[in-house]
């Protein structure tokens, strides 16, 4: 009960925050305008030409264009193009312009290609990776390299922990993020004591199922095995996989699958009727985001429970704001979380630019600029970590609805807000 | 004899301007000469196979990826010398080709092809799920690179990319100078023998299937070595390297440079590399552009661009 007031007088705050900081766009909007008007730079003086005067910026985006992620890293590139344009492509009296590589699927490539936009291109600091295992494999080289770094996706818990550097921030999520409050929910506000695993069987699937069942064990639940762990990706058929769910003996799954996976074991759970005998189906909130939703349609697990740092119906000015002008900006394309992630990305650039004034020769001195950075994100407060370089952010707790309007989505229902990596 | 001393001496020009590489080229163009050498040495020792032996294995990436794993494995714990990290790649993946060959050499053509690529996927599915110790996906990270000995006291270190890349290429070199010397003696010769036409060696009195599985496994190994070297160089070895997606581009690089001729295969291997790299930056599907170049080749230009400078 005290916890539920607490929560609604948190989310009665933000509300607050909203406005305001509404207010205080706007200021920075006019500000900008001003400063632009005087030339930009503020020790330049009156020397009245509109655009920037100082070095141009450099941002190599390590995003796959080609492969299995070429969707996702489109969707980021969008996202932080249309971040920039909003900004005329400049911060701190400099022209930020943006040389891409192809991340593609194996690390060989994603390796070959930050050293590309390092060393042949001269870039001023890097921001993509969609894969774990590339962003894992470029650390030390990026971390020898002294090269300001911002991670677009990748969630893989040690960048926030064992191999976290001072020169790499994450603006996406920690595996570990989306699914640790679902343990507490599945357990103590729905009461559902009985939970059955299912997992893609790699880096992401393991961390995201561990995280859960970290909460969700502490909170008296059980975990019910064995796990139903796929292959990745799993290109073959998804049957026995589905069968493998012992639905006479649980309350429910928790499940960790994204893209094409997701696709296959919804459609076959659907086909066989199986997700319809168990009380619950949650997850992390990749398993039913809008790309998956589109592709099964009436598939879909209806009611399923989903942990995410966004969702499309999310009702704030911020986000519907963004949600339509993405739509209008990329031709009917409809935003997604992996929009949302580049669009932040592109924010902490322009916002720790301008806060040093456009001098990042102090690499360290950048460093701390980005760190410092908050903003009212389209998911909600976005602000980083010091001790992991890892964002803080409201975790949504979402249900699949089908909505008249949009089709099938995600409503939210409840919201853990400020959750962050533990670090360790 | 004057085309010989013609080859010499392009060979010996070749080898001078790569030589000299770390001292103009920037970073990042030792970076990928680093790399092209690696996938040269790869891609002569398929040449050995499918050139000189007439085996067209689809399975090669298994041997290159479980020579990157044996030295990843034997590098993180703390072995710390350059020969035995290198020749742990080539002896693991002998040992791999053994058994793999063993079986694998009872077919021929597309069913010898086939099997090769079974036995690849196996291992490759392997890497991904015995996580205890592969690391499944993300694979052996942070591979450090050995000590030289006496290198210290010159002041450099194989860390830095020049040091790095000389490495690689006196690799190379030697490998080249084995594998022409093997072609070129009686076992090379056998081996061509039974290439064309493996009745009339075995009648001959030849143990053809021995000799088959012989240059397998040495072919498995130099692939292995190469594994090892890859290993060093980028730092890690994931399940990516055995997939048989490697396995294709490699035969494309041989192909493409020339079968049956060890040169060709370097010049593919360049070409391929640049291509992936410089392709990448501008078209989506670079894929498509090195598939097509790969059709031309085989149509027009069977014997690879070894075969260019043959002809005129």
């Amino acid at each position: 009960m005290a916890d539920q007031l607490e929560r609604y007088l948190k989310s009665k705050l933000s509300d607050g925050v909203d406005r305001r900081d509404f207010l205080k766009l706007g200021l920075t909007a006019t500000g900008m305008a001003a400063v632009a008007a005087c030339g930009g730079n503020p020790t330049s003086g009156s020397s009245g030409s509109s655009g920037p005067t100082g070095p141009e910026f450099k941002v190599g985006a390590v995003l796959p264009e080609s492969g299995v992620y070429a969707e996702l890293g489109k969707s980021i590139t969008n996202g932080m193009q249309m971040y920039f344009d909003s900004v005329a492509n400049q911060a701190g009296n400099r022209k930020i312009t943006m040389v891409s590589a192809d991340e593609q699927t194996a690390l060989a490539s994603a390796v070959a290609a930050t050293k590309k936009v390092v060393e042949q291109d001269s870039v001023d600091m890097v921001a993509g990776y969609v894969s774990s295992p590339n962003a894992a494999g470029n650390r030390d080289y990026l971390d020898g390299q002294k090269m300001p770094t911002l991670i677009a996706n990748a969630g893989v818990n040690s960048l926030s922990r064992a191999a976290k550097s001072p020169f790499i921030y994450r603006t996406s999520f920690s595996n570990w993020q989306p699914s640790h409050p679902m343990g507490t929910y599945v357990a103590e506000k729905l009461g559902k004591k009985k939970i059955q695993l299912v997992y893609a069987k790699y880096g992401a699937g393991l961390e995201s199922v561990a995280a859960f069942k970290e909460t969700f064990t502490a909170a008296g639940g059980t975990i019910v095995g064995p796990d139903v762990a796929t292959p990745f990706p799993n290109n073959g058929d998804q049957t026995p996989f589905v069968q493998a769910i012992n639905t006479g003996e649980i309350d429910g799954i928790y499940c960790f699958m994204s893209g094409t996976d997701a696709v296959s074991f919804l459609k076959k759970a659907a086909e066989l009727g199986t997700l319809k005998k168990v009380d619950l189906v949650s997850g992390s909130g990749f398993f039913v985001e809008q790309d998956v939703l589109a592709a099964i349609t009436d598939a879909a697990p209806l009611g399923a429970l989903t942990g995410l740092h966004w969702a499309l119906t999310l009702d704030t000015k911020e986000n519907q704001d963004f949600v339509s002008k993405y739509s209008k900006k990329f031709a009917g394309r409809q935003a997604d979380v992996f929009a949302v992630q580049g669009f932040d990305t592109a924010r902490v650039i322009v916002d720790a630019l301008n806060a040093v004034k456009g001098k990042t020769d102090d690499k360290l001195n950048f460093m701390k600029a980005i760190s410092h950075v908050a903003f009212q994100s389209p998911r909600g407060d976005f602000k980083f970590d010091p001790n992991t370089n890892n964002v803080v952010q409201t975790i949504y707790i979402r249900k699949v609805v089908h909505n008249s309007k949009l089709g099938w989505t995600n409503q939210v229902i409840d919201h853990y807000p400020g959750v962050a990596d533990p670090g360790k | 004899m004057t085309v010989g001393r013609g080859r010499t001496l392009l060979l010996l020009a070749l080898l001078v301007a790569l030589a000299s590489l770390p001292l103009w080229a920037p970073r990042f163009w030792i970076y990928i000469g680093t790399q092209a050498l690696i996938f040269a040495i790869f891609a002569m020792s398929l040449d050995l196979l499918l050139g000189y032996a007439g085996l067209a294995s689809f399975g090669h990436a298994a041997f290159y990826g479980v020579g990157a794993y044996a030295c990843g494995l034997l590098a993180l714990r703390h072995v710390d010398a350059l020969i035995p990290l290198l020749l742990i790649g080539a002896l693991a993946s002998a040992a791999v080709a053994v058994p793999i060959g063993a079986l694998s050499l009872r077919a021929t053509g597309i069913y010898f092809l086939m099997l090769t690529l079974a036995f690849a996927q196996i291992l490759w599915g392997l890497a991904v799920n015995w996580t205890s110790l592969t690391r499944g996906t993300d694979g052996l990270i942070g591979v450090p690179r050995p000590a030289l000995p006496g290198a210290g006291a010159l002041g450099f270190t194989l860390n830095e990319r020049g040091p790095f890349f000389i490495l690689c290429l006196a690799v190379a070199v030697l490998v080249f100078l084995l594998l022409e010397a093997l072609t070129r003696s009686p076992f090379g010769r056998t081996l061509e023998g039974i290439r064309e036409n493996e009745r009339r060696m075995r009648a001959l009195g030849f143990p053809t299937f021995r000799y088959r599985l012989a240059v397998f496994v040495v072919g498995g190994a130099i692939a292995g070595l190469a594994g090892s070297l890859a290993a060093m160089s980028n730092g890690f070895a994931t399940p990516d390297l055995l997939y048989w997606t490697v396995s294709g581009l490699v035969l494309v690089a041989v192909v493409v440079g020339g079968s049956r001729s060890l040169v060709g295969p370097v010049l593919g291997a360049f070409l391929v590399l640049i291509a992936q790299l410089g392709l990448s930056t501008f078209v989506d599907r670079w894929e498509l552009v090195l598939g097509a170049l790969f059709i031309a080749f085989v149509l027009f230009l069977p014997r690879g661009l070894v075969g260019l400078v043959r002809r005129a």
